[in-house]
């Protein structure tokens, strides 16, 4: 176990700078995603503090450590990648000791270890089974498990969880938390699934164009949003935006206002303070229903109770109470 | 399973499968025509002599040639092998101009393999030849080594080296070709996963690219050594004074008139071929076991 600090990162491909000077503290012990849309610059981020890429400039701190110049092997982290990359003519049991073997451990530790994995993580009875001949949430476990058996102080995850199916990707996402909860070493991991990310994590952090915009637990980010990019990333539905001329409420007229669609009530009747618009459809979801409304030219969700009946295609009132009310700067889209 | 099948159920099967059988008759009949009835001439010619298969051990020629061939084989298989794959990790790597480079490796396999033999022949000829020349000392760019010119072709030793470097070069680009798609198969991830977990080059070669280029190296053992066993125009150029098996074949058959023994000699050859072909398949399997061991 082991806290990791960047301080300062940069990386650049040619003219493309993928991480752009970027900061950020973990704890030990502290499960911290990666979170953002695809070329943000998290999955460099996570391949420099592996060893696999060299910064252009900044340092990467392992336990108090300087790793910049250390080769994978000799900065105690492991990495799960998103295609596993399992090695194809070992069996499980191959592939678990792999790293061990590598390492020269002794027969007995490297059998010892293997047992404790497939334990830990249910594969028993695929101990010599190819990876070919296993599932995907199987082929998953034995990745995890190839990490694991080494003790690594950092955890490296990248998007491990993206190529299972939906109701797969739901239960490892529950084992990968009481997992943690049980080995509590550090763990990096990277996503472009908000959910996954706020289901996981301790803290997160957004990042975007290189850069990270936030860093918080994802109650902090869900409620107090650093910027409109992070508002409308993390939470689904996203965040309605409307400006701030439209909302009677507000006084800053130049302010972009986001409001999440729990945080609306919905009228037949005119309401005070309320937005005018016409309900337009209505997803199912069980537990929740959201309706759309059409107000001119944008289309703000809404979440209904689940006995909240509104008839489609009727004109409909929307208000939110005012400490609801996100406020963007329009220009630089930072927080008000 | 029931132990035998109707035989309206098979008039049937067959009848509905006529489409498929259909196409497998032109593979069916080439492999008669080429096959078959060779092997069974063969079997017939070879036994039509007074030297029974087994007794060949007795001639003398066929000894020798044997050991001959046994040691082209032996040293130029794992040459070509080790070669391609030299060259195959080093077109891999990507540098400015390697479309250039991967062409110009490509260039022996389409030169004819007579055409390389006599050059090469030219070039080691004695006593006047361009390399004795240079191991002479002719050339100012190229210190003395020999005082005296390099006979070349009259000793087995080197005349058979020769041929064996002839044969290396030529077919280079198959083992090369064979190995490249081997690596290309090889995802770099599963290299990054080895290097996180502590895998240096040289145990990633060994515990990932060797192992999985098996089938690959596999291929060219098997390829290459029945080539090399049935060698014929580089040793006939190159080493006329020390025949090996191929060679030989044509001797008995054009030079001594002997038919018969030339058939003993060349089926002496298919089996030699059956029984490599069997041990590199048992020790690659092998060694690659022994790789993939927890």
């Amino acid at each position: 176990m082991a806290e990791v600090k960047l301080k300062n990162l940069t990386k650049r491909f040619k003219d493309v700078v993928a991480v752009d000077n970027i900061s950020l503290d973990i704890e030990d012990g502290e499960f911290l995603t990666l979170v953002g849309p695809s070329g943000c610059g998290k999955s460099t981020t996570l391949r420099a503090v592996a060893g696999l890429e060299n910064p252009t400039a900044g340092d990467i701190l392992i336990d108090g450590q300087r790793v910049n110049p250390l080769p994978p092997q000799k900065r105690h982290i492991s990495m799960v990648f998103q295609s596993y990359a399992l090695f194809p003519h070992m069996s499980v049991e191959s592939n678990l000791a792999f790293g061990l073997k590598i390492r020269k451990k002794s027969l007995k530790h490297k059998s010892e270890k293997v047992k404790w994995a497939i334990e830990l993580l249910g594969l028993s009875g695929f101990e010599k089974r190819l990876p070919k001949e296993l599932s995907g949430g199987q082929r998953q476990r034995v990745a995890l498990g190839r990490a694991l058996v080494l003790e690594p102080k950092v955890l490296l995850l990248d998007e491990p969880l993206s190529n299972l199916d939906a109701k797969l990707r739901l239960r490892m996402r529950t084992e990968l938390k009481r997992l943690h909860k049980k080995i509590k070493t550090t763990i990096i991991y990277v996503t472009h699934d908000q959910a996954e990310a706020m289901t996981l994590s301790d803290r997160l952090a957004v990042m975007k164009d290189g850069k990270i915009l936030q860093v918080g637990t994802p109650e902090e980010i869900y409620q107090k949003p650093a910027d409109i990019f992070c508002a409308g990333f993390i939470g689904s539905p996203p965040m309605n935006f409307v400006s701030g001329e439209r909302v009677p409420q507000v006084e800053d007229k130049n302010a972009m206002v986001g409001i999440r669609p729990e945080d609306l009530s919905i009228s037949l009747a005119e309401t005070k303070d309320g937005i005018v618009g016409r309900s337009s459809v209505t997803e199912t979801l069980g537990s929740d229903n959201y309706l759309y409304v059409d107000i001119s030219d944008l289309l703000i969700s809404v979440r209904l109770k689940p006995e909240e009946k509104i008839p489609e295609d009727k004109p409909v009132w929307l208000v939110a109470r005012k400490e609801k009310h996100h406020l963007f700067d329009k220009s630089t889209g930072r927080r008000v | 399973m029931s132990g035998s099948i109707k035989p309206s159920s098979l008039l049937l099967k067959l009848k509905s499968n006529l489409f498929t059988i259909g196409f497998f008759i032109p593979a069916f009949l080439y492999l008669f025509s080429f096959f078959v009835i060779i092997v069974v001439f063969l079997l017939k010619f070879s036994f039509s002599g007074n030297v029974p298969l087994l007794h060949l051990l007795s001639v003398d020629e066929f000894k020798a040639a044997l050991w001959r061939s046994f040691w082209f084989m032996g040293v130029g298989t794992p040459l070509q092998l080790v070669v391609g794959l030299l060259l195959a990790l080093l077109i891999q790597q990507s540098f400015k101009g390697v479309g250039m480079v991967r062409s110009l490796f490509m260039i022996p396999i389409a030169i004819p393999a007579l055409v390389t033999a006599i050059i090469i022949d030219l070039l080691f000829s004695y006593p006047l030849g361009p390399i004795n020349d240079l191991l002479l000392g002719r050339h100012a760019f190229f210190p003395q080594i020999v005082s005296l010119p390099v006979n070349w072709s009259g000793s087995e030793f080197l005349s058979l080296g020769l041929a064996i470097l002839g044969k290396t070069w030529r077919d280079m680009p198959i083992s090369m070709l064979i190995l490249l798609a081997g690596l290309h198969s090889i995802e770099l991830e599963q290299y990054e996963a080895a290097k996180t977990m502590g895998a240096r080059s040289w145990q990633q070669f060994k515990y990932l690219t060797l192992p999985l280029l098996t089938p690959a190296i596999l291929t060219i053992l098997i390829l290459r050594s029945i080539e090399n066993w049935k060698e014929f125009v580089f040793p006939f150029v190159l080493a006329p004074a020390y025949p090996l098996l191929g060679v030989l074949i044509e001797r008995l058959y054009h030079v001594e008139q002997n038919p018969a023994l030339a058939a003993s000699v060349a089926l002496g050859l298919v089996i030699l071929i059956a029984l490599t072909t069997l041990i590199f398949t048992t020790i690659t399997k092998m060694v690659r076991k022994y790789l993939v061991r927890v």
